[in-house]
């Protein structure tokens, strides 16, 4: 097995992954990506397994798991923070010791420490950022393309590192029915914009790549 | 002056600071032009003045930001009646206004409190939208009834003259509904301005349809208040 030293510091950024977007209609009526909820399910406890088999009891592991919660400022939007759907959906949920950040507009880098979290994790080095959760083309958008713009993930030196979007991990709904193209189409085409800032990668290597490096 | 026959109220409608530039978030263009005129409204002798207010709680339904995906000026919203969910209305969606007890809500510094008899607030209802400073437009039932036709009644109020605040929404409601209550209502041009100015000529003919002239201050009508 690896030691921490020789692996390349990575961070998870789950996006607004709330029990707020289970409301039936207020979202739009049809949403993207049936194999969102499985894709999360797969990826968040791997993940985990990564961490813990990389933290030796005195230091820090090279991978950190980031919970980002999305607090309305509308008292009667379902993510309001006193309302039940702020809280995180069950299979998000984060354990005490994981960071949770908590955000007012769609970019999680804007009036929160996020930048400051990744810069200090990443301690110089070039790092690794996998962003999923909701929604494609709102809050993971605009986090990838700021991510990628603030450039988070390169070293102090300006050696590149890579902000990766999990494709299937993320969804998003059509918001009007006039709409012409379904959810699917935009959800891809949001996708497909987002390669300027991102790597594209889906579930099943982020999931494999893992556990190569839980292996060593 | 007022005769058995001629008693004359004025209503001045939701002259407040976020209709009005330069800080206003629902800014009329020109609202603050309209002083003069209401100014010199005040000064002559109806029965009574009343000011309106629109008076909206943070999460009215009237906000754009009170909705998923919507935008204020462009987007709409479905009004159901709360005691009668097959009485629906569409409503065009607004930034923030005139939130209860900011200072946007406030009446603009310029007009002369000591001159109003009375204030009038509306649009309280979370769930409802109210142009007209009289009451709301649902009416299977009415959920909102401000009192006012009831307050100028009690004055023997037999004629109202509107300005205010915006010519093509609430001073265009609080208009046709003074008609509706049975009062000779008047308009007067130069003390209002519009949201959309280019839809004034429009707005003027469906007053003129449901019995409100749009006056001039230097009109004859106006002039019949003042003979004083």
């Amino acid at each position: 097995m690896s030691g921490a030293n020789d692996q390349p510091r990575t961070a998870l950024l789950l996006v607004d992954i709330q029990d707020g977007f289970l409301h039936p209609t207020i979202w739009g009526p049809s949403r993207s990506n049936p194999a969102f909820e499985t894709n999360i399910k797969s990826l968040i406890p791997t993940y985990r397994q990564l961490i813990s088999s990389t933290t030796p009891p005195t230091k820090s592991s090279p991978h950190k798991i980031i919970h980002v919660a999305h607090a309305s400022k509308s008292t009667v939007l379902p993510l309001y923070p006193s309302k039940p759907g702020f809280a995180f959906q069950s299979f998000a949920a984060p354990l005490p010791d994981e960071l949770v950040i908590t955000k007012n507009v769609n970019s999680a880098f804007i009036g929160t420490d996020l930048e400051q979290v990744l810069r200090t994790h990443f301690s110089g080095k070039p790092g690794k950022l996998w962003v999923v959760g909701l929604t494609t083309d709102h809050c993971v958008s605009t986090t990838v393309r700021m991510a990628g713009n603030l450039g988070v993930c390169d070293s102090s030196e300006g050696e590149k590192g890579e902000v990766i979007l999990v494709e299937d991990a993320v969804a998003c709904w059509k918001k009007t029915e006039a709409f012409p193209y379904g959810a699917d189409v935009i959800h891809a085409v949001h996708v497909d914009s987002l390669r300027e800032f991102a790597s594209i990668a889906k579930t099943g290597e982020v999931v494999q790549l893992w556990r190569d490096l839980i292996a060593g | 002056m007022s005769t058995n026959n001629f008693k004359p109220a004025l209503v001045i409608v939701d002259l407040q600071e976020d209709f009005c530039p330069p800080n206003g978030s629902l800014a009329v263009s020109n609202g603050r032009d309209i002083i003069p005129t209401v100014n010199k409204l005040l000064d002559l002798p109806f029965v009574i003045k009343i000011a309106t207010k629109d008076w909206h709680p943070q999460d009215h339904i009237s906000f754009a930001s009170n909705h998923v995906n919507k935008k204020p000026y462009v987007d709409f919203t479905t009004i159901v009646n709360p005691s009668n969910a097959s009485e629906t209305y569409e409503t065009r969606l607004w930034p923030d206004h005139c939130v209860q007890g900011t200072k946007g809500a406030e009446l603009i510094h310029e007009l002369d409190m000591s001159k109003i008899d009375q204030v009038v607030e509306k649009g309280q209802v979370r769930e409802v939208e109210m142009y007209s400073a009289f009451y709301d437009p649902l009416e299977r039932p009415r959920v909102s009834d401000s009192g006012l036709a009831g307050v100028l009644r009690e004055k023997g109020v037999t004629d109202v003259y509107c300005v205010g605040l915006a010519f093509d929404y609430c001073v265009r409601c609080t208009a046709v509904d003074a008609a509706k209550e049975g009062f000779r209502t008047f308009v007067v041009g130069e003390g209002t301005r519009a949201v959309d100015p280019s839809t004034w000529e429009e707005v003027k003919g469906e007053l003129k349809g449901k019995g409100v002239e749009v006056v001039s201050i230097d009109g004859e009508e106006v002039a019949r208040v003042g003979k004083a």
